[in-house]
């Protein structure tokens, strides 16, 4: 009987055990990195005007290139930091077939033109102002950052600010082919 | 022959069916309150906004919904959501989009179909798994309410048992003082 009992109270706990173990697991990760469920696959299409209104820009066009599709905002603390950076990387790569495209996400025009400014930004800055191409990508937050290869697949997204060492190790790999 | 339950077998049965009646009525009440409660189709394109905005997780607002956050990310969301339904998307279009960008995470209730079907299927195997086993364990303590199988034993007396039971009760009838 106290055999019947014991067995009954093991059943039951591994029973609880395996139902809480994703819980368990779950409550050790961090919230944050959620993995985007667009890499591996065609990366959205967007035509978005430059944040100066001066021209548009259509990634459709961009094929054959390796482009680095950069989310942020001028009142984003992690995206100044990652300014100059994301800079020397365009004045690297640009004559190599690498595009990188900054996207305002909830800016205003005049904080992304003076952002423009302070950091001496010559590549495309461009404005979301509807956040549909954020909804597109799946931005959770800024600074975001996408690598596009040539055939026009999302091969790595990055949350949080990216370094210039981070970016010539991206680039260097999707313009090798890997 | 139907044999007659004693006083606290009765009680127990009794008690056991109170138990399973009480249990099911509720089940029965959360599934009519489920059915009633349930708010009216949305109508205007305003409500439709808000039901889809409802069922979807803000992306920059922690576990709020796109309807319930203040935040400026969640008002451009509402706006796409408002836009795509007045150009003729469904919500189910809608949601869809928002699943291919963000994942199922994106939906404050899990879909019910692959992994997600667990969280629905799961509460409802538990439920069926309770009443089973509180079906079984009312019917033992019923057929055996000391839970150690002496009733079953007293009822199967062995022919010496009778007899002393006899001549007890034999002499408490010749001298009840």
């Amino acid at each position: 009987m106290i055999g019947r009992r014991w067995l009954a109270v093991g059943a039951v706990a591994v029973v609880v055990g395996a139902l809480s173990l994703p819980l368990d697991v779950g409550l050790g990760r961090d919230p944050t990195l959620v993995r985007s469920v667009l890499v591996d696959r065609a990366a959205p299409k967007f035509t978005l005007g430059t944040v100066d209104g001066s021209t548009t820009v259509a990634l459709s066009c961009l094929r054959g290139q390796v482009v680095v599709v950069n989310f942020w905002a001028s009142w984003c603390a992690e995206c100044r930091a990652e300014a100059p950076a994301l800079q020397a990387a365009w004045e690297r790569y640009r004559d190599r077939g690498v595009v990188i495209l900054g996207v305002s996400y909830q800016d205003s025009v005049d904080g992304s033109l003076a952002f423009a400014a302070e950091f001496g930004k010559t590549y495309p800055l461009l404005s979301d102002a509807d956040s549909g191409t954020a909804v597109a990508y799946g931005v959770t937050g800024i600074p975001e950052t996408f690598f596009i290869d040539r055939r026009g697949r999302i091969a790595e997204r990055v949350i949080g600010p990216v370094t210039y060492e981070l970016l010539t190790k991206r680039i260097d790999a999707l313009l090798g082919g890997r | 022959m139907r044999a007659r339950l004693s006083a606290p077998t009765l009680g127990l049965r009794l008690f056991g069916s109170f138990v399973l009646s009480l249990s099911l009525l509720a089940a029965a009440g959360m599934i009519i309150f489920a059915a009633i409660g349930a708010p009216a189709p949305p109508q205007t394109l305003d409500e439709r906004t808000r039901a889809v905005a409802e069922g979807l997780r803000c992306p920059a607002c922690g576990n709020l919904s796109i309807a319930d956050s203040s935040s400026g990310v969640a008002q451009d969301y509402r706006e796409l959501i408002h836009r795509g339904l007045r150009t003729g998307k469904t919500p189910e279009e809608i949601r869809r989009e928002f699943v291919k960008a963000y994942g199922e995470w994106i939906l404050l209730s899990p879909a019910g179909r692959g992994v997600t079907l667990v969280v629905w299927v799961t509460p409802i195997v538990v439920l069926v798994l309770g009443v089973v086993i509180g079906v079984g364990a009312v019917r033992r303590w019923t057929a055996d309410p000391t839970g150690n199988g002496r009733t079953q034993r007293l009822r199967e007396l062995s022919p010496a048992d009778r007899r002393l039971l006899a001549t007890a009760l034999a002499r408490l009838e010749e001298d009840p003082g």
